[in-house]
């Protein structure tokens, strides 16, 4: 093993550490100007600093992120070919499950659920030597937006410690905007990464259905379901998507096609391409503030050659409800599977086994799983199921024909993340269909089982950051990097 | 709340999108009710408290109220359900052997177990 370089015990002071990206902070471990574990030691100090004040993680690997360090120190003393994310601290949602280490998914049910495997894509991140620093907080089996349904405490936004960070990956997209992560990785069913993403003023997209494994995400809507990256710059992004994408026979609806390098999407020219603002985006029930950020983001884009039209979505409004009854039936039918037997919470004293099931789960699931789980089984019991469940599935095909007919005619939608910034902790607590109504934006895209990328597009009145979607065509992720690369550079 | 917007322009674009005025009179009102509740909650199995069981009425009410009122302004007559966006076919695989999981780490997370079984309340009749 070669000697380190001189210097590199002062290869940085913590801020400095915590500000380099994922590509930089990949060429200094590289040159051997700071080390794995000066890097990974200055996101724990972080964390152990701050998180109590933000609530983002829910537990921390300290063993296993050591050992982590020296072997992936070992290769690049060595100087072996290593990839872009050998080194990086991160951190992943509790939903997705890690060998050894609690998955709790934000419920009391799994609050001593230790996976006896790795999802596909943590063993990504694994053969990448990427550094796991921790699980992150969500709301519950990844059930909010606001990140006040875990069983484990609520998180604060750091920008604002009294609003929420969004949910249902509010841990992720907090712990990445407060630098207590370099990247991480969330879940998005109908926007719990792009939403808190937004909250958060990071960068969070949604890759199109079956581009990334599903296999270790703990199942909340089968059909609407992916992972996806939160990180706090649009080259992270493409760096992670790398990572993450590919065909996994373990899903069997991943998608076995050919995925680009989306690095090489990160070039500063939109000449051509072609953007639609749907107008119903962009109607009543938008903040004021958040309709002149979009309005000014689509006179960025025009000003760097892109053509900008307004393009029509009529069905805009129907994707709410049809989101609602579908994902919550399949999630009544997908957390049928906790039963008090194979893992997870036990009603202690049941000597009948409906009443240990009955019990198990009444105790084991919060108020908001429990909602999701009468909705859905409603929705799905005789004598409801045309009216509701295959309403809603006729309602998801002129929906996704909807989409298809607007991107055949532009190359991207540009419209709100969410229809304001960070509300108050507690604001919209008590009335559910309020809280369904920030997903307005974002749902359809899983409707339609398209991409969406969320990047911060400037503040609101009281400095809390907001952010802009844009959505593309199945599996053209590279598009949504690129315009939105350019958009950074060009306003950032 | 964000309300729906129909206006005459729209409905002049290439889309299959109708207002089926009709439907929406014809739509008896959903009124969940407290059995209901216990019914539905019985097919989940789920035990829910007094105070539960009168939150979640309330709750289901509006939510379906306002789902089913929206969905049945759109006319879906001869349109095919679409339970997935990818067009997806049984996968096969070769029938050969692949390692599985140890059956002592997998059973480490049961709640109660014995002799390498899960263990779960009696389930046969009699004594």
């Amino acid at each position: 093993m070669k000697g380190l370089k001189s210097g590199i015990s002062n290869g940085g002071t913590s801020v400095e550490l915590l500000g380099l990206s994922i590509m930089e902070a990949a060429k200094k471990l590289k040159a051997r100007e700071i080390s794995v574990s000066e890097l990974v030691s200055a996101y724990q100090a972080r964390i152990n600093k701050l998180d109590d004040s933000i609530g983002a993680y829910i537990s921390i690997c300290s063993e296993e992120t050591g050992h982590q360090i020296e072997r992936v120190q070992k290769k690049l003393d060595a100087g072996e070919p290593v990839s872009l994310l050998a080194g990086i601290p991160m951190g992943l949602k509790d939903n997705i499950v890690t060998l050894g280490i609690l998955t709790s998914c934000g419920s009391k049910m799994l609050s001593g659920f230790i996976p006896p495997y790795d999802a596909t894509v943590v063993k990504r991140l694994k053969e990448n030597d990427a550094v796991i620093l921790g699980k992150l907080n969500m709301d519950e089996f990844a059930m909010g937006s606001s990140n006040e349904n875990s069983w484990y405490g609520f998180v604060r936004n750091p920008w604002e410690r009294s609003r929420v960070p969004g949910g249902s990956s509010g841990g992720a997209a907090a712990a990445v905007a407060s630098h207590m992560a370099c990247f991480a990785l969330g879940s998005d069913t109908g926007g719990s990464i792009r939403q808190p993403a937004s909250f958060c003023g990071v960068v969070g997209l949604k890759p199109t259905y079956g581009a990334v494994s599903r296999y270790g995400l703990v199942a909340f809507a089968s059909s609407l379901d992916q992972i996806g990256p939160i990180t706090r710059n649009v080259a992270d992004c493409a760096v992670v998507m790398n990572v993450i994408t590919g065909h996994d026979p373990l899903d069997s609806t991943s998608s076995n096609i050919a995925y680009p390098d989306y690095t090489t999407f990160l070039k500063d020219d939109i000449k051509g391409l072609k953007i639609g603002i749907p107008k119903e985006y962009i109607q009543q029930g938008l903040d004021k503030m958040v309709k002149t950020k979009i309005l000014a983001a689509a006179k960025a884009f025009e000003s760097m050659g892109a053509a900008v039209t307004e393009v029509s979505l009529p069905l805009t409004d129907y994707a709410l409800p049809a989101y609602y009854l579908i994902s919550s039936a399949e999630a009544s039918s997908n957390l049928a599977r906790y039963d008090g037997i194979k893992y997870g919470y036990r009603a202690p004293n049941s000597d009948d086994l409906t009443q240990l099931y009955k019990q198990t789960r009444s105790e084991g699931f919060g108020t908001e799983v429990k909602r999701r789980i009468i909705l859905g089984t409603y929705c799905l019991s005789a004598g409801f199921y045309d009216a509701f469940y295959k309403k809603a599935m006729k309602a998801r095909r002129l929906i996704f024909e909807d989409f298809k007919r607007v991107l055949n005619e532009v190359d991207i939608i540009l419209g709100p993340t969410t229809p304001s910034g960070a509300f108050k902790i507690g604001e919209k607590a008590n009335n559910p269909l309020e809280m369904y109504l920030q997903d307005i934006y974002t749902v359809s895209v899983n409707i339609a089982g398209l991409c969406a990328i969320s990047i911060p597009c400037g503040r609101d009145n009281e400095g809390l950051p907001l952010g802009m979607q844009l959505i593309g065509r199945p599996f053209d992720e590279g598009t949504l990097i690129q315009a939105a690369y350019a958009y950074e550079k060009n306003t950032g | 709340m964000i309300k729906g917007v129909i206006n005459k322009e729209m409905m002049g674009l290439e889309t299959k999108f109708k207002v089926n005025k009709a439907a929406i009179s014809k739509e008896p009102p959903v009124k969940i009710s407290k059995v209901d509740i216990q019914h539905v909650a019985a097919l989940a199995h789920l035990n829910l408290s007094k105070e539960e069981e009168e939150s979640l009425a309330r709750d289901m009410e509006s939510i379906i109220r306002y789902s089913i009122d929206k969905l049945n302004e759109l006319d879906t007559s001869g349109v095919e359900p679409m339970e997935h966006v990818l067009s997806i076919q049984n996968i096969f695989r070769e029938d050969h052997l692949i390692e599985s999981l140890d059956r002592e780490e997998l059973l480490r997370n049961a709640p109660v177990k014995a002799d390498g079984y899960f263990t779960v309340p009696k389930v046969v009749e009699g004594k």
